[in-house]
């Protein structure tokens, strides 16, 4: 993990609150029948794959919620047909409003069969609409039901 | 709304006091409304506009909460732009804000009710990293950097640099760049090569008025006035007023 300068933390925000992270990876040049994601593991391990959009020329960016100054790993992929093309190093650091990295392909096999297998997990999606907006309410009316069942309520 | 600029360099005897004075000044020539915030413990810009006159409340009092920002705001006649004067308090409040709530964006919050009296709000910060530097760039909208052009200013504008984008990645605050001026200009090759260096390896926009090394600009500070003024027909002035116009577009 990097040395982290104290002037330069968010006072208004305490240690796993979640923030908005403006992820941007540069120097990267995709055809169009290609897409590029980033995978990124937050200090829970669980990971979220989304897809990056152009933000400039060989520019591209994704925003992904995280929980502020929690360690976190991310990995960038461009895959065709759902296929793994191109994979970056895994780089580690803290969660934080922008993570900006130039882009550096490797050839290892190994990794990219690793990465692979992430593929299949479902699309973090970018468009907040799409998510389902009943999911939270849902799922607290069942926890209210389980403990009203529980307390004999 | 004023438009919220900091002249910085986190390297020393740039001559951003200098130059935040008579740049402010010449734009209050022109009919714009200017206020001049001094954030630099030393206080170099009050004393050259105010000589040794003291203040009881200053910026340092605004900044600790002990004085509302209207109660701080001095006219300068002479320059023609209203000021905020600094103290040398103002090196201690680190370590009293150290543990305050939203420490890096006082300042932001202290102009915002004054930002609609004003056409430009000229920040004249100290060359250091610290909590009044990070508040002043995180109530800029933009920065401008005075450079010496040597190879010492080459490394101070990778540190300001390196420092903004600290401040996009930590604060989640992303403050532009509107370029850098040239200072103390003398012609010589290795000037040239430094400017040379600053457009092509930063890709920094560089003002095309540079300011001479004069002599006039020494002795307008002891007289307590703006270049433009007290020798008007100087190097100095005439790039200062140049510089002023091609600041403001």
């Amino acid at each position: 993990m990097t040395k982290s300068n104290p002037l330069f933390v968010d006072s208004t925000k305490v240690r796993g609150d979640v923030i908005g992270t403006q992820i941007e990876l540069r120097d990267a040049m995709i055809y169009d029948d290609e897409q590029l994601f980033v995978l990124v593991t937050n200090n829970q391990g669980m990971t979220t794959r989304t897809q990056m959009k152009v933000l400039d020329y060989r520019s591209y960016e994704a925003r992904v919620h995280l929980s502020h100054q929690t360690h976190v790993t991310f990995q960038f992929v461009v895959e065709k047909d759902s296929k793994i093309l191109w994979l970056s190093a895994q780089h580690t650091g803290r969660a934080q409003y922008a993570i900006v990295e130039e882009w550096e392909p490797l050839t290892d096999e190994t990794a990219i069969a690793a990465a692979q297998s992430l593929i299949n997990k479902p699309l973090n999606s970018l468009d907040h609409k799409s998510e389902d907006p009943n999911a939270w309410a849902r799922e607290s009316s069942m926890n209210v039901r389980a403990l009203m069942d529980k307390w004999g309520l | 709304m004023a438009t919220i600029v900091s002249v910085i360099n986190q390297k020393g005897g740039v001559a951003k006091t200098t130059t935040s004075l008579n740049v402010a000044s010449s734009w209050a020539k022109q009919g714009k409304r200017i206020l001049l915030i001094d954030l630099d413990p030393q206080s170099s810009a009050t004393k050259a506009v105010f000589g040794d006159q003291e203040f009881e409340k200053t910026i340092y009092d605004v900044i600790v909460n002990q004085a509302q920002i209207d109660d701080v705001i001095q006219k300068s006649e002479t320059f023609g732009f209203d000021m905020i004067p600094a103290e040398i308090m103002l090196s201690g409040v680190d370590m009293q804000l150290a543990a305050h709530f939203g420490r890096e964006q006082i300042l932001k919050r202290k102009l915002e009710p004054i930002a609609h009296r004003y056409d430009s709000i000229l920040i004249d910060c100290s060359p250091s990293l610290g909590l009044m530097t990070i508040n002043a760039l995180m109530a800029s909208k933009d920065i401008i950097i005075p450079i010496c052009p040597e190879y010492f200013s080459l490394k101070g504008i990778e540190l300001i640099l390196n420092t903004l984008q600290n401040i996009r990645v930590g604060l989640g605050y992303k403050v532009g760049v509107r370029g850098v001026i040239i200072t103390r200009f003398r012609d010589r090759r290795i000037v040239k090569d430094v400017i040379h260096q600053v457009r092509e390896k930063y890709d920094l926009h560089v003002y095309s008025n540079y300011i001479p090394d004069n002599i006039a600009v020494e002795e307008a500070h002891h007289c307590h006035k703006p270049v433009h003024t007290h020798a008007p027909r100087s190097p100095a002035a005439q790039a200062y007023m140049s510089l002023a116009s091609e600041l403001w577009i």
